[in-house]
């Protein structure tokens, strides 16, 4: 295997989980993307948004893992955003599906005013 | 073009990398050179996980070819498996679309203009992938 080149970060902003994943989302993703949204799911945390950065590669076995986790997010009664993706990567998002169940917004501040009018500051 | 590299995950990006440089002096958008690296990945990935098995004593060979109209990459491996090859997206709804490789396989067939696979069990499975060149010819003309 080459080099590991996901970082992933996780803060809080507005009542928002944001979870940083900056590098490339894929199969050796899966341990810190799943990893990050169980620490954040077990704080609690109800909205949670995926903020990709420098993803020049995100490839079937990424979106596998983040489809696991809109999975899971609609069984726990999460309610799940991403933002940050490229051009590229947001046309892909919504080929595989993944649009109809995570909002896509160009940045993290357009993201936490929707995750605002849902209610995520009380 | 010609790249060959072993079978380990991570050398599709090295591949991938060449590739697009060379798109790119071929005149392709960047916008089409974005679903050139996508489907290539997608395809060295297949090749590496499922053609060769991920042993790392195989080999996968990514050749290039670009003439007036198209931009042609080839992506061979030692397997000889036959994948099928998901239809176009008119048809998604009828399709089961669950698999990892089936996701891979599709987004191939929707990002590219052109894709066929033809697998022997002695000389490996060939998946050839076809991006059309900018019908107004802005492209540098670039040899192999």
């Amino acid at each position: 295997m080459l080099e590991d080149e996901l970082t992933v970060n996780i803060r809080h902003r507005d009542g928002v989980a944001i979870i940083d994943l900056i590098g490339d989302v894929t199969t050796f993703a899966e341990e810190k993307i799943n990893g990050a949204y169980r620490q954040v799911t077990a704080r609690g945390d109800r909205f949670i948004l995926l903020n990709f950065r420098q993803n020049d590669y995100i490839n079937s076995a990424g979106i596998a893992i983040l489809i696991g986790i809109v999975t899971e997010v609609n069984q726990n009664g999460q309610k799940l955003a991403v933002s940050g993706l490229s051009p590229h990567f947001q046309k892909i998002f919504r080929m595989v599906g993944l649009a109809q169940y995570a909002e896509i917004y160009q940045t993290e501040e357009e993201a936490l005013s929707a995750f605002k009018r849902l209610g995520s500051v009380e | 073009m010609q790249i060959i590299f072993p079978s380990i995950l991570g050398y599709e990006v090295i591949a991938r990398d060449a590739v697009a440089a060379l798109a790119r002096r071929c005149g392709i958008s960047s916008e089409r050179v974005e679903d050139v690296k996508t489907a290539l990945c997608e395809a060295c990935t297949n090749a590496i996980e499922h053609g060769n098995r991920l042993d790392p004593r195989r080999k996968v060979q990514v050749v290039c070819a670009v003439d007036e109209q198209r931009f042609v990459i080839e992506v061979r491996d030692e397997g000889g498996l036959l994948p099928m090859l998901p239809r176009k997206p008119i048809h998604w709804s009828l399709d089961q679309r669950t698999s990892l490789r089936g996701m891979g396989l599709m987004l191939i067939v929707t990002l590219t203009d052109e894709v066929s696979v033809v697998a022997d069990p002695n000389d490996g499975t060939r998946i050839r992938l076809v991006f059309y060149r900018d019908p107004a010819g802005n492209g540098a003309s670039v040899s192999q």
